[in-house]
C-alpha cells in the first residue's frame, strides 16, 4: 500500500504534466479570434491620465492603434471566410479595412516620431475621428454580412419552396385537402420576399459610408435605419420558418 | 523487487491512459490550431468589446455558410438534424436555415457598442 500511493501520485503528476503541456500548446497555436476590446488600453489610458509625458501619450496612441489593427484582421479573417457576402461586397470590405489599416499604420509612425505633447494628443484623437474602426467600419462588415445573409436565404428557402410545393401536388393528386399547406407556403414565400426587399438595397448604401461622413452626422441615420431593416428582415425570415415548418406540418 | 516492478507498471500504465485522455481532450484544438497564428489575447472575454467580440465566426460563417448548394448538410448541427429527420431533406435545410438566421443575429448584435470611439 505504501508503494502503491507514490506510484500512483507520480502517475498523476506525470499526468498532470501532460495535461498542462497539451493545453499550453494548443493555447499557443489557438488564440482567440476576438478583437482587443476598449479595455485593453486601460493602463495607458491611466498612465496618461495621471502624467500626461510624450512617453505616456505615445503608449496609449500604439496601444490603441494595435487593437484597432487586431479587430481589422479579425474582420478581415471574417470576410475571407464567408460564404454569404457577395464577392463584390468582399472585395469592397476588404478593402475598406485594408486602407484603414493602411491610414492606422501611417498615424502609428506619425505618433512614434512625434515630441510634441501637444502635437501627439491630436494625433491620438485621430485614430477614432479619422477611421471610425467600431463606430463604421465594424457596423458596416456586420451589416453587410447580415444583408447578404437574407439574400443568401433566399435561394435556400426556393429549395424548400420547391419540395414543399411537389408535395403539395402529391398529396392533391391523392385527394387531400392542401389548402392550409399551401396557405403556409404562400405566407413563407412572401415573407421572403419581404426579407429580401428590406435587405438587398443595404450593401449599396453602406459600403459607401465614410468616417468623415460619420463625423458629420449623416452615416449615424443610415447605421440606424439599415439596423432596422435588417431586424425587420430577419423577422420576416422567422416568419418564413414558422410558415415551412407549418406547411410541412399540414401534409402529414 | 515485484512490488516495485508493480508500481512502476502501474505507474505506467496511469501516465499512458493520462495521456490518451489528454490526446482525445486536444484534438479539437488541433482542428482549430489551422488557423493563423494571431496576437497573444490581451484581454478576458469579458473586457472585449462587444462590437468586436462577435467578429468571431458566427453560426453563419463557420455553419451555415459552409452548407453545400446540395440537400447534403456540410455542419454538424444539420448533420444532427438530417439524422434526426430520417431521410427528410427538407430538415436539413430548415436547420440550415435556422443556423443562416443566427448568423444574421449574430451579425446585428455586434455593433451595439462603440469600442470606446
Amino acid at each position: 500500500m505504501k508503494t502503491r500511493i507514490p506510484a500512483l501520485l507520480a502517475g498523476l503528476a506525470l499526468g498532470g504534466a501532460l495535461l498542462l503541456s497539451t493545453v499550453g500548446a494548443a493555447a499557443a497555436v489557438t488564440p482567440p479570434v476576438g478583437p482587443a476590446g476598449q479595455g485593453v488600453c486601460a493602463t495607458q489610458a491611466a498612465a496618461m491620465k495621471t502624467g500626461a509625458t510624450v512617453e505616456t501619450a505615445r503608449a496609449f496612441g500604439d496601444c490603441e492603434i494595435n487593437r484597432r489593427f487586431t479587430t481589422l484582421d479579425a474582420m478581415s479573417a471574417r470576410v475571407s471566410a464567408s460564404k454569404v457576402l457577395t464577392s463584390s461586397d468582399a472585395a469592397a470590405l476588404q478593402s475598406e479595412i485594408a486602407s484603414t489599416k493602411t491610414g492606422l499604420t501611417s498615424l502609428k509612425a506619425t505618433i512614434d516620431f512625434e515630441t510634441s505633447l501637444l502635437a501627439l494628443k491630436v494625433d491620438i484623437a485621430k485614430i477614432a475621428t479619422d477611421y471610425r474602426v467600431y463606430l463604421l467600419v465594424a457596423p458596416q462588415v456586420n451589416f453587410v454580412s447580415a444583408a447578404d445573409g437574407v439574400v443568401a436565404a433566399q435561394t435556400r428557402f426556393a429549395d424548400v419552396n420547391t419540395k414543399l410545393a411537389a408535395r403539395i401536388a402529391a398529396a392533391k393528386a391523392a385527394g387531400k385537402n392542401t389548402t392550409a399547406a399551401q396557405t403556409a407556403l404562400d405566407a413563407m414565400n412572401a415573407a421572403v420576399a419581404k426579407a429580401v426587399g428590406l435587405a438587398q438595397p443595404l450593401p449599396a448604401k453602406l459600403l459607401p459610408l465614410t468616417p468623415a461622413q460619420y463625423n458629420s452626422g449623416t452615416a449615424g441615420p443610415i447605421l440606424t435605419s439599415a439596423r432596422t431593416a435588417l431586424g425587420q428582415a430577419r423577422d420576416q425570415l422567422k416568419a418564413a420558418m414558422a410558415s415551412a415548418k407549418a406547411c410541412r406540418a399540414a401534409l402529414k | 523487487m515485484n512490488r516495485r516492478l508493480t508500481s512502476v507498471t502501474r505507474l505506467a500504465a496511469t501516465a499512458l491512459l493520462v495521456g490518451i485522455a489528454v490526446m482525445a481532450c486536444g484534438k479539437p484544438n488541433d482542428a482549430a490550431g489551422g488557423r493563423p497564428a494571431g496576437p497573444t489575447p490581451t484581454v478576458q472575454q469579458s473586457q472585449a468589446d462587444p462590437a468586436a467580440a462577435t467578429l468571431a465566426p458566427t453560426p453563419m460563417d463557420a455553419a451555415t455558410e459552409s452548407a453545400a448548394p446540395s440537400d447534403a448538410p456540410t455542419n454538424s448541427a444539420a448533420a444532427t438534424a438530417a439524422g434526426a429527420g430520417a431521410g427528410d431533406p427538407l430538415d436539413a435545410q430548415l436547420s440550415n436555415l435556422d443556423n443562416l438566421l443566427n448568423g444574421i443575429n449574430g451579425s446585428l448584435s455586434g455593433s451595439d457598442t462603440s469600442g470606446g470611439e
